[in-house]
């Protein structure tokens, strides 16, 4: 850690790790009720469950990500945070309306608009931590050196506020509402998101493998261009069948099946820095991280998106079990790996901890990513089996779950495996080690 | 607790560490063998992989209703498609020329040559909207079939990347430099190319 | 902004490197005139044979005269890549792989015309 200022991404990544824990407790919850499916009923129904096991997964990823840009923008600029105290302001506010929007469920406070059910003031709050954080971290873009990283991490982050605005606009008539509804859910995750991805990897392999910096920019520049070609018209595959025209699907169909690339170009560049580099940086964990992050998104956002999106297979699978295995692998490999990535990364020297045994770290790793994978595959046969009986055959819903009960048994026994290694993760993160500080001189040399 | 663990490690993340001088060209994957800026050719593969998809999807979806396509294929205008393919190629042989203007250091005759693409550029825009309007005229919309669904949306892609190719040759214009005007013309060329292959497979196979 | 232009001005080192390797002197006007005539020579003739055969009728064509029309096609897009483009014999690699796109292009359009004459029998 070069900066001072750079401190302050460990409320981020704390307050980040709080709601992971929380979301992977409503998971299990949720998988719970799946298979009991009166548990827990009048107290707190499934809606609301799932409810919050989606938000805090989309609030703490944005928080990683402002924890992210709060520790990398300083060292990429080289220069302090243009306002420390702002950041932790904003933070404070953040996390309260996250606990008002979590109490508000709880208590039957929402919109009904799935993923953006936040109740107006909360949108609001939304916003307003957003111009906080943007307003901090452009001033300090803009007083320091402008790097490729930087640039593209900041015009990422500038675009996830901008389209979040399509969540105030909400039409009455529901296939135009789905339409901008989209531009907030599709264009985040399959555009803007992709690029704080391929920027914050961008980073990361810049200081872990000692490529030349000119290098892996001439990278990211292509990563992000393929992630824009593919991802915008991509949008596509979601207005097959809501009342928009037809041409959307011939539209979604080629677009969004190259959505594929960008995320393929950042496995191969990911592997590609790492053996170009070969070099042995003490923080493993981080590492593997990074390389797993890129493998499971190429696998859970390219290749299970992929098996879906043709709109004559999309026909048939449309809101099966397929479409929970494909959100369930690809948010997992994409951000929640990527930001476990740039924490597992930057807590060592946030902490003055550098460099120390992350064993468990990787055991979490190994553990939480066969768990996910292997909920992956039983949603997906669940998905097949439900997709066959029910649009196929014609059976009625609630038959069809019965017979893929066995896949939700599975799922939840997934679910708590991965409980398990989350918890390896947090641990290995936050608490360990206990021993003493290392101290600058005692480190060791690279090898 | 400076400097950090990177630093240590020899790295210089200012792009002065101590690589062979080859591995900043290398860096684009041998693109950099190719003219004008290599993002450009990124971009240029991946607009012919999302034409070649669509021609190859109109292909497929053809094989479903061959005589439906026969005849809607009878309203398409084929002495347009064809002056328009060759007010392309020559805007095409136009970009050449100008490629060749700026080797000389000939900016203004550059220039000209770049006007010269741009203005049948233009010429082949105003082809393809009289053909829209006959079609719109004689009440063949986007959704009328799926020919004219795919009619529609591969040439309206392919004259969206002509209007675009108008921008990029304007602003390759006000910086003539080697680079940029090898860059724009690329963009140009590829339009050209992806016209003579969505005019046979759409306009005279049947 | 310095940075942008450190790779600009690194590019143009490369593409001016890469275009004396083509030929010294990049494409010359003959060969660029002769490119064109070739390309718009098909281009007419074709639409000449388009109109003089053209019954109107939407019979479908064999697949030799969809081949043709095809190679024609193809061959102004292979005139466009190596001289236009400037696919030349440094980018050796890379023409193969447009080539690869062409060939695709060519044999899954005809794939599909086979398909539907032999469906028609």
């Amino acid at each position: 850690m070069k900066y001072q200022s750079q401190k302050v991404a460990l409320y981020y990544i704390y307050g980040a790790l709080t709601l992971f824990a929380a979301q992977i407790l409503f998971g299990v919850v949720a998988g719970t009720v799946y298979v009991f499916p009166n548990v827990l009923s009048e107290l707190l129904p499934f809606n609301v469950i799932r409810m919050i096991h989606t938000n805090a997964l989309i609030v703490w990823l944005l928080m990683g990500y402002f924890g992210a840009a709060y520790y990398l923008l300083p060292e990429e600029c080289e220069t302090e945070l243009h306002s420390p105290k702002m950041a932790i302001i904003q933070f404070w506010l953040f996390m309260a309306a996250t606990a008002a929007a979590v109490v508000g469920y709880i208590l039957g406070y929402h919109e009904g608009r799935e993923f953006l059910e936040q109740p107006l003031p909360i949108k609001v709050g939304i916003v307003v931590v957003a111009l906080m954080f943007l307003y901090n971290t452009t001033l300090t873009l803009l007083k320091g050196r402008k790097t490729a990283v930087s640039n593209v991490l900041m015009v990422a982050l500038w675009f996830v506020a901008l389209l979040f605005l399509f969540a105030f606009y909400n039409p009455s008539n529901l296939a135009v509402d789905k339409m901008y509804w989209w531009y907030v859910v599709h264009l985040w995750v399959e555009g803007v998101w992709e690029l704080i991805m391929a920027s914050i990897l961008a980073f990361l392999m810049i200081k872990m493998t000692g490529v030349d910096r000119e290098v892996v920019e001439k990278w990211l520049y292509v990563m992000v261009s393929l992630s824009l070609f593919t991802g915008i018209l991509g949008t596509g595959h979601h207005y097959y069948w809501i009342g928009t025209p037809g041409y959307w699907q011939w539209i979604g169909n080629v677009f969004s099946t190259l959505e594929v690339v960008p995320f393929f170009a950042m496995v191969v560049f990911c592997f590609y820095m790492v053996w170009k580099g070969g070099r042995d940086h003490p923080n493993k964990a981080a590492l593997l991280w990074s390389l797993g992050c890129s493998v499971m998104a190429f696998f859970g956002a390219g290749v299970w998106g992929f098996m879906h999106t043709l709109s004559s297979i999309n026909y048939y699978t449309h809101g099966t079990q397929i479409t929970a295995a494909h959100g369930h692998l690809a948010f997992y490999g994409a951000y929640v790996m990527l930001n476990l990535a740039i924490f597992t990364y930057a807590l060592p020297y946030l902490r003055g901890r550098e460099p120390y045994n992350q064993q468990l770290n990787m055991w979490g790793f190994w553990i939480t990513t066969s768990a996910m994978a292997f909920m992956t595959f039983t949603l997906t046969f669940a998905g097949v089996v439900q997709t066959h009986l029910q649009r196929v055959l014609g059976m009625n819903y609630m038959e069809v779950q019965d017979q893929v009960a066995l896949f939700y048994w599975m799922r939840l026994g997934a679910g708590v495996v991965v409980l398990i290694g989350v918890t390896m993760i947090i641990w290995s993160l936050v608490v360990a080690p206990r021993g003493p500080r290392v101290t600058a001189g005692a480190r060791l040399p690279a090898e | 607790m400076e400097p950090d663990q990177d630093t240590i490690a020899q790295h210089d993340d200012s792009g002065l560490m101590d690589h062979d001088p080859q591995s900043a060209s290398d860096a684009w994957g041998g693109l950099e063998a190719l003219p004008g800026h290599p993002l450009m050719w990124v971009l240029i593969l991946s607009e012919l992989v999302v034409f070649g998809a669509f021609l190859l999807t109109f292909s497929a979806a053809r094989i479903g209703d061959p005589a439906g396509f026969a005849n809607d294929q009878l309203h398409l205008d084929r002495v347009m498609g064809g002056i328009n393919t060759l007010v392309l190629l020559t805007s095409g042989l136009f970009a050449v020329f100008a490629v060749r203007a700026i080797k000389k250091d000939a900016v203004l005759q550059c220039r000209v040559w770049l006007a010269g693409t741009a203005v049948l550029g233009i010429v082949f825009l105003i082809v393809k909207l009289i053909e829209y309007g006959t079609k719109i005229d004689a009440g063949i919309g986007l959704e009328t079939s799926t020919f004219f669904t795919l009619y529609y949306l591969i040439t309206g892609f392919h004259a969206l990347h002509v209007v675009m190719g108008l921008g990029v040759l304007g602003v390759v214009a006000i910086w003539p430099n080697l680079t940029n005007i090898e860059t724009g013309t690329a963009f140009w060329h590829m339009i050209d190319m992806v016209w003579v292959l969505v005019f046979p497979v759409i306009y005279l196979l049947r | 902004m310095d940075r942008h232009l450190t790779v600009a001005a690194e590019s143009d080192d490369i593409s001016a490197s890469s275009t004396t390797l083509n030929d010294g002197h990049g494409l010359s006007s003959r060969t660029a005139i002769f490119v064109w005539l070739l390309a718009s020579g098909t281009t007419v003739m074709s639409m000449v044979l388009a109109l003089i055969g053209d019954d109107r009728t939407g019979a479908m064509l064999g697949i030799l005269p969809a081949m043709t029309i095809m190679m024609v096609g193809s061959l102004k897009a292979w005139l466009i890549l190596r001289y236009y483009l400037g696919l030349g014999p440094s980018a050796d690699g890379w023409r193969g792989l447009f080539i690869a796109f062409l060939i695709v292009i060519f044999a899954g359009v005809l794939a599909a015309q086979a398909a539907m004459i032999l469906m028609n029998r």
